[in-house]
């Protein structure tokens, strides 16, 4: 068995298929780590073009009428636009957190003014408290004093929380619920802004201000569970903000995103795990068809060996020769991403993972986190494989092996938005594609529909891939090698 | 047969209702070279890959080395050495590559045995080369290299002279001669050229549409045709098919006769009486080839 392994390996690396694969994986990583490094300018080229936006708006506005009641919405959210994209081109070349500043607060205070101004009910005193906001705002931008700002932002949301409060006593029992998810909301951005004061965070796009943000932002849409958004969505948002507050607990930096650590678990995850996909999926449906297809087979089976030896060392190789393929990517992204960036960041910059059942979040190596992202991920390419030799043992043909597997991520996807739809089609959960990537549960996550969980899936999975393994077993026992 | 290496007994193969085999029996000794023989689609490549287990036997059974095929390949299939339908190699690899990976299937087969059979076949120099830049000839000898590697003492060949040039053959005439004389091997052969197979087998096997129509030794199936045939010498053909009844000429010195070996003294005496001058008479010599021809009723070889 031993032996027959090591020439099927010989053999798959003798050829050039997957010698190219690996290069394309090369390729890859230097336009990744090009991307990551120009992310600024991506980001910026969408600014550079605040110009034809700003002309865009004031075309509209030329055709608008405040004074028409059905237009007015429109024109005043357009006017408000126009005045904060200038007043951010304004800053564009300032210090960062200003820009951060105007991009999140901004345009509440223009929008106030000018829905006074143009509104229903003008009133001169309510004008004029909103220019004094605006006007502080701007005040507080020029003098360079964010904490004064911070500071009276969190007074105005102590009011807002009194305020608030007051009303969930008096509330009915209908809308209860809502005020309080207002109190909630309220407390929630004292919450964010006691930190910010507390840790001396400015709002400069560091890490501490992203995790604040993803924190606040997070926190803040688990709080209004809406039921448009599905739970399984709710979750993530979750866990990342309670990541982000891990992260502004222990100032690390979780959100670094110029680095050769987290260049590497995001090309893993992602173009890595895609290329070990095709990878195993290509050796799988060739491995059995083309020794057919080119009568190599009679050589190895007039040989002392067992046909199902021969049909499991075959498939066992197609698992080892992912294995070897996922180290060398692995070991070539680390040396890539090292050069470009710094190889010291692969200890410095650490991946924030959060425990479903625990609900705590902590960090962890990025080896150590990619590692367990691969491993996980090994049993869904193992399936990858079956299929594909499954089909390459009952066809003989090398195409269809490979259509089959890729079709059936396509269809997946099918099945799982059927999932979604109702108890009618509830059967579908034991089909394979919902359970066989059992990377879903990883770190305790619960599975997108409450009727699957990990033993469910885990117990399918087995099924199926028994199943495959015996019915290509049986077949292939019982082939005749036809004559040319 | 107690030196039976290979033996068949009362095979079908049966694919839907078709009959591709229909009793075939056949034996291959110790020594022996079988020359295999049938024209196209009679079942030789199918006997083949029943015998080596490559295809399902309908009925009957097969014995390698008092082994079963069927139910005990690993055992039987050991000392089997053999080329199916062509030289099936990886060209990708060197010549040597796919020498060496089939070393491996086998504990008994070390480096200097590599050597010894690049040796024996004669790829000493190309041996490292890519097998896809291999001529067809040097492919097939790289096949009978791989056959013989693990020292098997039964040896298959289909079409083992393909592609081979005329000192290839001669190559590969000897060397089976010697595998059957030193290794005391049985050797068992297919081929389109009924002339090669004359010269060297000392067995044949006559198969059609799927039936054995012949089991003998060369010496035999020749003196089972021609026995009856002789050709006489004289200095008129034309005198002596008038004394001689049911004599054909076939030039002005040579008639051709079929008769009982008894009757050569009468016609003898016949023609003397004649005065006419008698060169020589001898019995016909026929080739392979005739022989194999007048069996299967004419049907074409090749």
């Amino acid at each position: 068995m031993v032996n027959l392994i090591g020439n099927e390996i010989k053999k798959i690396f003798a050829k050039w298929a997957i010698k190219i694969i690996i290069l394309m994986a090369v390729i890859l990583m230097i336009i990744e780590c090009i991307m990551v490094k120009h992310e600024d300018e991506i980001y910026q080229m969408a600014y550079y073009d605040n110009a034809s936006t700003i002309e865009f708006y004031e075309e509209e506005l030329k055709s608008l009428n405040p004074e028409n009641e059905e237009e007015r919405e429109i024109y005043i959210s357009d006017k408000s636009q126009v005045e904060l994209l200038k007043l951010e081109e304004e800053y564009k070349n300032e210090e960062k957190w200003k820009f951060e500043c105007i991009t999140q607060n901004a345009y509440d205070y223009i929008y106030n003014i000018n829905e006074i101004k143009y509104g229903s009910k003008e009133n001169d005193k309510e004008l004029k408290k909103a220019e004094e906001n605006y006007n502080d705002f701007l005040n507080m931008l020029e003098s360079g004093d964010w904490e004064q700002y911070t500071k009276q932002k969190l007074e105005i949301a102590k009011a807002d929380l009194e305020v608030s409060q007051k009303e969930l006593e008096n509330a009915t029992t209908i809308n209860k619920e809502e005020k309080e998810q207002i109190v909630e909301s309220n407390e929630l951005e004292i919450e964010c802004l006691e930190i910010r004061l507390n840790k001396k965070i400015p709002y400069d796009g560091s890490y501490m201000d992203e995790a604040l943000n993803i924190y606040s932002s997070g926190m803040q849409t688990v709080l209004h569970d809406n039921e448009e958004i599905p739970q399984s969505a709710l979750n993530e948002v979750r866990a990342d903000a309670m990541i982000a507050k891990y992260a502004l607990d222990t100032e690390k930096d979780l959100f670094n995103y110029k680095n050769a650590s987290r260049a590497y678990s995001q090309y893993m995850e992602s173009v890595g795990l895609m290329l070990l996909a095709v990878i195993i999926i290509v050796v799988a449906a060739s491995i059995i068809s083309e020794e057919f297809n080119k009568g190599t087979i009679k050589q190895l089976l007039i040989r002392p060996y067992k046909r199902e030896t021969i049909w499991l060392a075959k498939f066992l190789t197609t698992i080892i020769v992912t294995i070897i393929s996922m180290l060398l990517i692995s070991i070539i992204a680390i040396i890539i991403f090292g050069v470009f960036f710094s190889f010291e960041d692969f200890s410095i910059y650490n991946v924030g993972v959060y425990d479903y059942n625990s609900g705590s979040a902590y960090s962890m190596n990025v080896f150590e986190y990619v590692g367990i992202i691969l491993i996980s991920k090994l049993p869904f390419l193992i399936m990858l494989s079956a299929i594909a030799m499954f089909v390459s043992t009952l066809t003989n043909g090398t195409a269809l092996a490979v259509a089959v597997p890729l079709l059936g991520q396509i269809a997946g996807e099918f099945v799982n938005s059927l999932l979604g739809a109702g108890k009618k089609y509830r059967f579908l959960k034991f089909f394979i594609t919902p359970n066989w990537d059992l990377s879903i549960y990883n770190f305790g996550k619960p599975a997108q529909f409450e009727f699957l969980n990990f033993k469910f899936s885990l117990v399918i999975y087995i099924i199926y891939l028994a199943a495959l393994i015996g019915l290509s077993i049986y077949r292939f026992k019982k082939e005749d090698i036809k004559n040319i | 047969m107690e030196n039976a290496l290979i033996e068949c007994e009362n095979l079908y193969k049966k694919i839907g209702n078709k009959t591709i085999l229909n009793n075939v029996s056949l034996q291959v000794c110790k020594g022996d070279i079988v020359g295999f023989i049938g024209p196209n689609g009679a079942g030789k490549t199918t006997t083949i890959k029943l015998i080596t287990g490559l295809q399902k036997i309908t009925s009957g059974t097969v014995r390698i080395n008092g082994y079963n095929i069927q139910k005990e390949f690993s055992n039987a299939i050991e000392k089997v050495g053999a080329i199916v339908e062509s030289p099936d190699l990886y060209m990708y690899m060197s010549g040597y590559e796919n020498l060496k990976m089939i070393a491996k299937l086998y504990n008994n087969v070390s480096r200097d045995r590599i050597d010894e059979v690049v040796k024996i076949v004669g790829l000493e120099n190309r041996i490292k080369d890519k097998v896809s830049k291999y001529s067809l000839g040097m492919r097939q000898r790289l096949g009978i290299a791989q056959a013989i590697l693990h020292k098997p003492n039964v040896l298959i060949l289909d079409e083992p002279n393909n592609g081979l040039d005329p000192e290839g053959i001669k190559e590969v005439r000897e060397l089976l001669i010697k595998l059957a004389k030193e290794e005391n091997m049985g050797i068992l052969i297919s081929s389109h050229n009924l002339a090669e197979l004359e010269t060297f087998c000392n067995k044949v096997i006559i198969i059609q549409n799927g039936e054995i129509v012949e089991t003998s030794t060369i010496k035999d199936l020749k003196a089972d045709i021609s026995g009856n045939t002789y050709i006489i010498e004289t200095n008129n053909s034309k005198k002596v098919i008038k004394i001689v009844k049911g004599a054909e000429i076939i030039d002005k010195e040579n008639i051709r006769v079929e008769c009982e070996k008894t009757e050569i003294p009468n016609i003898v005496r016949k023609l003397v009486e004649a005065d006419i001058d008698i060169y020589k008479i001898e019995e016909e010599q026929i080739s392979l080839e005739s022989a194999f021809l007048k069996k299967t009723g004419g049907n074409k070889i090749g």
